[in-house]
């Protein structure tokens, strides 16, 4: 497995890991406050800097392993490299991710127009971003799996 | 989405009739990744046409004796 896919493994079991968290502490607030008096900041400042710091300390962590077993006469890692393979599928990737984002934009528009209450423009656009970030995660593992 | 490429190639015989050329350094010649070379040699990835005359160059043959198109 090349160190880009490893990388987006790593990515993709955070972003879920922390999107799953974040879906808790709402769901969990909205069981006992009526959604237009849920405050959300604080969970999602948090989610955010968890899944950025998570997938740093989880890369940092799997690259040195790596390094220590190619060391050690393992099989040989390619940390430093990332070529036209890894660029031809994050761009094939990105571009499905893309028609997700903005596909997901249309329902927070519908709700702006319709003056909903904010925290469903706000959750629209955070699902519309999270699982753009997803897709584009999946649709990359497929390609490095099965060709392209 | 992910469907197998009709471009076939002759890297791994190549590869053995260059002294048994292993992956890892093929692909150190070309600075690519070793599942680069895993794919392309399995039919899983097209490389860009620049990258295809490099390999060719590498091995001292033509293109076509390096990728193969079905006629049809």
């Amino acid at each position: 497995m090349s160190f880009e896919e490893k990388s987006t493994w790593i990515a993709g079991f955070t972003q879920l890991a922390v999107g799953l968290w974040y879906a808790l502490q709402i769901i969990g607030k909205a069981a006992t406050t009526p959604i237009s008096d849920i405050t959300y900041g604080g969970e999602l400042a948090t989610m955010i800097v968890a899944s950025v710091v998570l997938t740093v300390a989880i890369t940092i962590v799997v690259a040195a392993t790596a390094g220590a077993r190619a060391a050690l006469g393992g099989d040989p890692i390619d940390i430093d490299r990332s070529d036209e393979r890894d660029r031809t599928i994050g761009r094939f990737a990105g571009n499905i991710g893309g028609v997700v984002l903005a596909v997901g934009m249309v329902p927070a528009l519908g709700f702006a127009v319709f003056e909903f209450d904010h925290f469903w423009i706000a959750h629209s656009i955070l699902s519309a971003m999270f699982l753009s970030v997803l897709v584009t995660d999946i649709v990359k593992l497929f390609a490095y799996r099965r060709g392209i | 989405m992910a469907r197998k490429t009709r471009v076939t190639n002759s890297m791994r015989a190549l590869r053995f009739a260059k002294g048994e050329m292993t992956q890892a350094e093929l692909a150190d010649k070309l600075g690519v990744t070793r599942q680069t070379i895993i794919a392309i040699e399995q039919g899983r990835y097209s490389p860009t046409l620049e990258m295809a005359f490099r390999m060719a160059r590498v091995f001292g043959v033509t293109l076509e004796e390096l990728f193969q198109y079905p006629d049809d």
